[in-house]
């Protein structure tokens, strides 16, 4: 059967249509095209040309002139739409048109980069033409990098690379610098949260480094499809941005399908394993010969999936090579020949985690099955993108796992079709990652006085680092004063420079296999956690608090531990308030002091809690910005046990239903309630975001009031359960008392909503 | 809550020292250091300048010894920029003092020091900035002085100091026009001398060890950015007095180990120990392509009491002998070594193997020695190593061959004691 005659099939299945949510048709779409604009140099139409490129895309065509007329433009169109042309192509011209022209490329993987440059150079090649690009990353050989700085025309890097290899050393740059014209950002949605706020700054940084040699480049991003492309382009860039978005890339009809695994205990909401769904789904399309690319999202299921799929084929060899996982960690050489062989045919089932996700060049494949919500619509748009061919149908499936955000996401199918995806927030003026980005830029060149540095009170900032003995304050500028290298002590991965490293002591030689920030060690690397890495379990054998160390050892176990975490919290500053009646909601900032106590094991699979230990660790404390609901003191025919348990539903279902707002992870934010606030007096339930200073969430969260406790009231309301399950309020062992915890949520959520409104 | 309150909290660790600016009379610059402002376009900066008789002793050599050091010398220890170098009279001697050693554009050279000869002295200006607004005069300065001279004497100054000055340059907006000036970087060739003979090369190692020159309350490299950062606070200039008495050491030791350096090439048998640093002049003259130079100092080297000097002088030796095809010259050198039965070394014997293997073609003889070679290995505890694995391979082709060779299995394997090991 091909891939047609498959959904029929499985349109007439019942054993399918029975858990089938939404299955809905997208038209095909026809290409849009547009004539070379007439500026561009003959010898790239030409070999665009040889490549079978005779016109282009009506949006590559718009990028092409929008940037020939010296604006910043940010490019959103779906995956494989051929956005790469929209920056190689005025980037070439203007190199070929003047010589000295250079172009700076950040991705923010080496694997993207080394794509990219690998298409670059063909295109070149092809074109005839003398343009260097190289790649420059903690790999290019230290014999390379001088030839790199003088010469490259193109320099390919990432955010990080930039950061603490290009910027301090922009004096062994000066080419590259003084004659900088296009800074190019790909993927510019992967950079939100502290990421993109990093990223922000080392922009920052580089802008102030062009303004010293004297050019001012313009700027070519390109996005995947977020609610605010625009938005977040800026304020990572701080330039104006143009907004390309008149896709002219034609695609065929795809059938988008939700499947939601069956209930097997309806009571306890716990459904079929969305993993052994998918795989079933995926055996089918494999099965005859659709090519079909699975995502999943942990490494260990991609190598679990990969498993199951190869006993499709008879005979281990055939299997070995028609199915394969493909994920980080793999060795480059070995994603290449994976991603050759998605390009040629060769393989027909691929298991992947989101490393696929981004634009890396694997052709078009037929069939898409996502297995459990990738967490935002972005994503997942952007991974069933992967299939589609030219012609034809392609078909998405999106299977579904017992959380409570895949369950809104699989019955609100309105939701995710209806709505624009997620914001990409980020928040550069957060004080820990600005203070610690002007320690860069003071390095970098001696501020000027009255110089601003992306907030009003930079000189104020300054006089600070002066006090610290970080930088001296004479004639009309700031020097670095200090013999620190400050880029190396800033990961532009988290937020806090405090960073615990993991140090494995298995093997005689211990070896660094990975770091955590300082406020969730304490939860996951306690003396005796049991830490995951690469689905790999350790031991924690030593907790080295003061020099922030933890010493593991591999074990192998039935079991995970979960610590306690007691939070405490306090309101610091309010930055805005709407009393709009009896409930009370507003944002600012916060002290969260917080102490684990101990931990549990449990079982792995059953989930019994099979022992417990004491945590002797040090209180942390963490200033960040958060936004909280107030309640009415007295609510009348509810107790105090009632009104514990309604928070506390309340507390789960936020946390699930926020990050759908945020474009974040779950634990980017966190959710505690206290039953009498000591700041408000008041039941209260707080939201704040997980990293010091905060990136923005909640501040956000606090304009989408409504719309945050409409859909947690829709979450809940529709949720099959009887009174209460892990996918709407949480397990009910959490709760003690009489109320029906459901019922008490709603309740609650309903007085919100109309106090409120 | 204030931006400063917030900021305290966020960036606990960092200790807010109270300000103390106690300059206690008497430890003023001015006061302690004999020296000049210097004004210009860009500004003042501080000139401490001293004038040194060239008669004078240092390192075992008059100042002006430096001057006599030809130019053979000077390509010799300098490569291929420094060819076109007759003399080293109009080269300027050059040493920082800076805020860190890791580089960037946020390192700063807050003292340079510079020495030249002129007339019957040999000249030291060491230019100080006594606050970063001075940095831009100071560089004024430099440029002067650059501009007079044909290149640089330093020692490490290819990786560090020169490419520090051409990043303060640019910073400041000079053009540093000096980049691609010859520069005679001592620490090479003192590595190709003393590399062997000595644990460290570093300049202050070489003055004590070599030119035994012993400094007296000499700072600590590592302490300088913080000495001058602690002088920017409280202007006590005591310590950087001696940061300054620092360089100015270092500057002639440089002039001094130039001397040294030249002399021994010119009298490698008189002027060198007879061991390691012969051994060294002769890398040297090796690097420079001086082949018969090279030789006999090499062939000396065979002569030296040290095993480490004979066996690395036989090793390079031989090289150039097999490069020129004179077999039986090098064989002679891997037999007289080998005659000494040293038990851990298998270099002779590998390359005794491969002659009886390739040009003698006799494997059987090969094969004996290639026995040797893998007990040796073996001795020094070497099993599992590429060089082992190696040796076992070279064994087994030599069985075939040599069985081949003779038609009839006589071979039989020798009791070498290894045939019980896993190999």
């Amino acid at each position: 059967m091909n891939l047609g005659q498959m959904l029929d099939y499985f349109k007439g299945s019942e054993k399918m249509t029975s858990n089938v949510t939404s299955w809905v048709e997208m038209p095909a779409r026809e290409a849009v095209y547009s004539d070379f604009p007439e500026f561009i140099d003959d010898r790239i139409k030409a070999a665009l040309e040889r490549r079978g490129v005779y016109k282009l895309y009506s949006h590559q065509a718009s990028a092409i002139e929008v940037v020939h007329d010296g604006n910043s433009v940010v490019v959103v169109t779906p995956t494989a739409s051929g956005k790469t042309l929209c920056y190689n192509v005025p980037v070439l011209d203007a190199i070929i048109k003047n010589e000295e022209s250079r172009a700076l490329f950040l991705f923010p993987t080496k694997a993207l980069s080394q794509d990219q440059t690998a298409e670059l150079h063909e295109l070149i090649t092809e074109a005839g033409v003398d343009v260097k690009t190289f790649t420059y990353d903690g790999d290019t050989p230290q014999s390379a990098r001088k030839a790199i700085r003088q010469a490259g025309h193109i320099v390919v890097t990432n955010p990080d690379m930039l950061h603490s290899g290009i910027l301090p050393h922009h004096t062994k740059w000066t080419k590259l610098f003084e004659n900088l014209k296009y800074i190019v950002i790909d993927e510019v949605h992967h950079y939100r949260g502290v990421f993109g706020s990093h990223l922000s700054n080392v922009l920052r940084r580089l802008k102030r480094i062009c303004a010293f040699y004297g050019s001012n480049p313009q700027f070519i991003c390109c996005s995947a499809t977020i609610a605010n492309p625009v938005e977040l382009a800026s304020r990572i860039t701080d330039v104006d941005m143009k907004l390309i978005d008149n896709n002219g890339a034609p695609s065929c009809a795809k059938h988008i399908i939700f499947y939601n695994p069956p209930l097997v205990n309806k009571e306890l909401g716990i459904r079929r394993s969305s993993m052994l769904e998918a795989e079933g789904i995926a055996e089918a399309l494999i099965r005859n010969k659709v090519q079909t690319i699975v995502f999943t999202r942990s490494r260990l299921n991609v190598e679990v999936l990969v498993t199951y799929l190869k006993d499709i084929y008879q005979g281990s060899q055939e299997g070995d090579r028609r199915v394969r996982g493909y994920r980080g960690g793999y060795l480059p050489n070995l994603r290449r020949e994976i991603e050759k062989g998605l390009r040629d045919g060769s393989i027909t089932g691929v298991v992947s985690t989101n490393a696929l996700e981004l634009g890396i060049d694997i052709g078009a494949l037929e069939a898409c099955v996502i297995c459990g919500y990738p967490g935002t619509i972005a994503s997942t748009w952007q991974q069933m993108g992967r299939a589609g061919r030219r012609n034809g149908v392609s078909a998405a499936f999106l299977v579904a796992n017992s959380s409570p955000l895949d369950q809104y996401i699989i019955n609100n199918p309105d939701y995710f079709f209806g709505k624009s995806p997620e914001n990409g927030l980020i928040n550069p003026d957060n004080l820990v990652i600005l203070y610690n980005h002007m320690k860069c830029a003071a390095f970098e060149l001696p501020f000027e006085e009255g110089e601003k540095y992306g907030v009003e009170t930079t000189q104020q900032v300054l006089s600070y680092m002066e006090e610290a003995k970080l930088v001296r304050h004479v004639g009309n500028r700031w020097h670095w004063m200090s013999d620190v290298f400050p880029a190396n002590e800033i990961s532009l991965r988290s937020a806090s420079n405090e960073n615990f490293i993991i140090i494995d002591i298995s093997d005689p030689k211990p070896v660094v296999i990975g770091e955590m920030d300082r406020f969730s060690a304490p939860m996951l690397l306690h003396e005796e956690a049991i830490y995951m890495h690469e689905s790999v379990q350790y031991q924690v054998e030593e907790l080295d608090f003061d020099d922030k160390k933890a010493y593991v050892r591999r074990v192998n176990v039935d079991y995970y531990t979960d610590a306690n975490l007691a939070v405490d919290l306090k309101v610091i500053d309010v930055f805005r308030q709407d009393k709009g009646g009896l409930v009370q909601r507003s944002s600012g900032e916060v002290s969260v002091s917080s102490l684990v106590t101990m931990f549990k094991k449990i079982k792995l699979h059953t989930h019994e809690n099979i022992g417990s230990g004491p945590v002797t660790l040090p209180e942390l404390e963490m200033h960040t910005t958060a936004y909280w609901v107030s309640l009415p003191g007295e609510l009348p025919g509810m107790s105090q046990s009632d009104l514990q348990n309604g928070l506390m539903g309340i507390s789960n279902v936020l946390a699930n239903t926020a990050p759908i707002y945020l474009m974040c992870d779950p634990k980017d934010i966190q959710v505690v309630h206290q039953v009498r606030a000591t700041f408000t007096q008041l039941p209260t339930i707080y939201i704040y975001d997980s990293y010091p200073g905060g990136i923005g969430f909640s501040d956000k969260l606090y304009e989408l009031h409504e719309e945050l406790f409409e859909t947690a009231e829709g979450m809940v309301g529709s949720c099959g359960c009887e009174s209460g399950c892990p996918s709407c309020v949480g397990p009910l062992n959490e709760f003690t008392g009489t109320g029906d915890p459901k019922e008490l949520t709603l309740s609650l959520i309903r007085l919100i909503r109309q106090k409120g409104a | 809550m204030d931006l400063r309150s917030k900021l305290g909290l966020y960036q606990e660790g960092i200790g807010m020292m109270p300000e103390q600016k106690s300059n206690k009379n008497g430890c003023d610059i001015h006061d302690l250091i004999q020296g000049e402002v210097l004004t210009n376009e860009q500004g003042t900066c501080f000139l401490v300048e001293k004038k040194i008789p060239m008669s004078t002793l240092y390192g075992g050599y008059r100042l002006g010894a430096a001057l006599e050091v030809g130019s053979d010398a000077i390509t010799a220890l300098g490569g291929v920029d420094c060819q076109m170098l007759e003399t080293t009279s109009k080269l300027l001697y050059l040493d920082t003092e800076t805020t860190g050693l890791s580089g960037g554009a946020g390192t700063v050279a807050f003292l340079v020091g510079t020495g030249f000869f002129e007339g019957d002295y040999f000249v030291i200006r060491q230019y100080f900035m006594r606050d970063y607004d001075e940095e831009a005069a100071m560089l004024e300065e430099l440029a002067q002085l650059f501009t007079e001279h044909q290149g640089f004497v330093t020692f490490n100054g290819k990786a560090f100091d020169i490419n520090l000055l051409q990043s303060r340059f640019i910073s400041n907006r000079f053009r540093p026009f000096f980049k691609d000036l010859p520069n005679l970087d001592l620490l090479y060739p003192s590595r190709r001398v003393w590399g062997l003979k000595l644990e460290s090369c570093r300049l202050s190692s070489l003055e004590e060890n070599i030119l035994s020159e012993y400094r007296i309350d000499d700072i600590p490299g590592a302490q300088i950015p913080y000495v001058y950062f602690k002088y920017l606070e409280d202007r006590d200039a005591r310590e950087i007095k001696r940061v300054i008495s620092h360089n100015e050491s270092d500057i002639l030791s440089m002039v001094s180990l130039l001397s040294k350096l030249s002399d021994m090439m010119s009298n490698p048998f008189s002027q060198t120990d007879g061991g390691f640093e012969l051994l060294g002049v002769g890398r040297l003259f090796e690097a420079n392509g001086r082949t018969e130079e090279q030789l006999e100092c090499l062939e000396a080297c065979t002569e030296s009491e040290l095993f480490t000097v004979r066996m690395n002088a036989v090793k390079r030796l031989t090289k150039v002998y097999k490069r020129k095809g004179s077999y039986e010259q090098a064989l002679d050198h891997w037999e007289a070594l080998d005659a000494e039965n040293p038990e851990f070394e298998t270099f002779h014997l590998i390359e005794m193997a491969k002659y009886y293997e390739h040009k003698s073609k006799n494997p059987l003889m090969a094969l004996s020695i290639v026995d040797k070679a893998i007990q040796n290995c073996l001795r020094a505890g070497l099993s599992g190593t590429r060089q082992f694995e190696e040796l076992k391979k070279r064994k087994n082709r030599l069985m075939k061959k040599s069985h081949t060779s003779l038609k009839q299995p006589t071979w039989k394997e020798p009791r070498t004691g290894w045939e019980h090991l896993d190999v």
